[in-house]
């Protein structure tokens, strides 16, 4: 079977009803509503509730953050140019002048 | 025009009810009343009628900001979560969120399709209820069901398979 045929007659299968009662309680609801306005609230889908959260998931989340702030990694600081002139190339920065070189004797 | 025409959209119904229409909201309750009634049945078995009676009260003081605002997402995603919380109330707090998503059967099944759609996870039927029966897309599935959009695809798709050979006489008792 085909998913279009299957979807086809998924479809065309009726839902049952709601009950009549709740039709009334309704409709009830609504009247006293409109006799007592209250503030409006704009409408804004709320946040779904949220279903599964596991375990191990939480978890492993955790160990990473606390691993994160207690074991920073290890790497040798970087040289930081200064403001002005990080825009430049590296090659227009001026060095210091290299130490002349010693000669062996 | 009448609030029961059916080109007026939801939003239009909302805005003409809180102008002191109240037939309008009759009209919007009977374009959703039947589904959201079986959503909320579908997750929360015997408390559906509580869970659909409080989401339409909380409608009762939605002002949408137009005409052509959208509610299904919004009244949906109510009684989901309204079902989230009865679930919870009726002792199974713990188990609440698992419990949606492997709950047998909620209710004892009273039309063909929600026999078929007891043969699946929960997870899977509602995402198969929503988008056969509500009009949502995929993407508004995902934010009201809280899922990720590839998940309420895969599932969709699986479920569907599943119920290709229950509908082929593989599986269902009819």
């Amino acid at each position: 079977m085909r998913i279009e045929d299957v979807e086809a007659a998924l479809r065309r299968m009726p839902l049952p009803g709601a009950p009549r009662s709740l039709r009334e309680q309704v409709a009830r609801g609504a009247a006293d509503a409109l006799a007592r306005p209250a503030a409006p609230i704009p409408l804004r889908a709320p946040r779904p509730r949220v279903e599964r959260l596991s375990l191990a998931g939480a978890l492993l989340a955790a160990a990473a953050v606390l691993g994160a702030v207690l074991l920073p990694p290890s790497r040798p600081p970087r040289r930081r140019r200064s403001g002005w002139t990080s825009s430049w190339p590296a090659s227009a920065i001026p060095r210091p002048p290299a130490a002349p070189a010693r000669s062996r004797r | 025009m009448t609030t029961a025409d059916p080109a007026l959209t939801d939003a239009a119904l909302l805005l003409a009810y809180r102008r002191g229409q109240l037939e309008a909201f009759t009209t919007l309750y009977d374009r959703y009343a039947d589904r959201l009634y079986f959503y909320a049945r579908t997750l929360a078995g015997n408390a559906a009628e509580d869970v659909v009676q409080e989401a339409f009260t909380r409608l009762f003081r939605v002002e949408p900001s137009g005409p052509d605002v959208p509610l299904a997402p919004f009244l949906f995603t109510v009684v989901r979560n309204l079902a989230v919380d009865a679930l919870r109330r009726d002792g199974a707090r713990e188990r609440a969120h698992a419990d949606l998503a492997s709950r047998p059967g909620s209710s004892e099944p009273d039309s063909e399709f929600a026999e078929l759609l007891d043969l699946l996870p929960v997870e899977q039927r509602e995402v198969v209820f929503l988008k056969l029966h509500t009009g949502l897309t995929f993407a508004e599935i995902a934010e009201v069901t809280g899922q990720k959009l590839p998940s309420v695809a895969s599932r969709y798709r699986y479920a569907l398979e599943k119920l290709s050979g229950a509908l082929a006489g593989e599986g269902v008792s009819r």
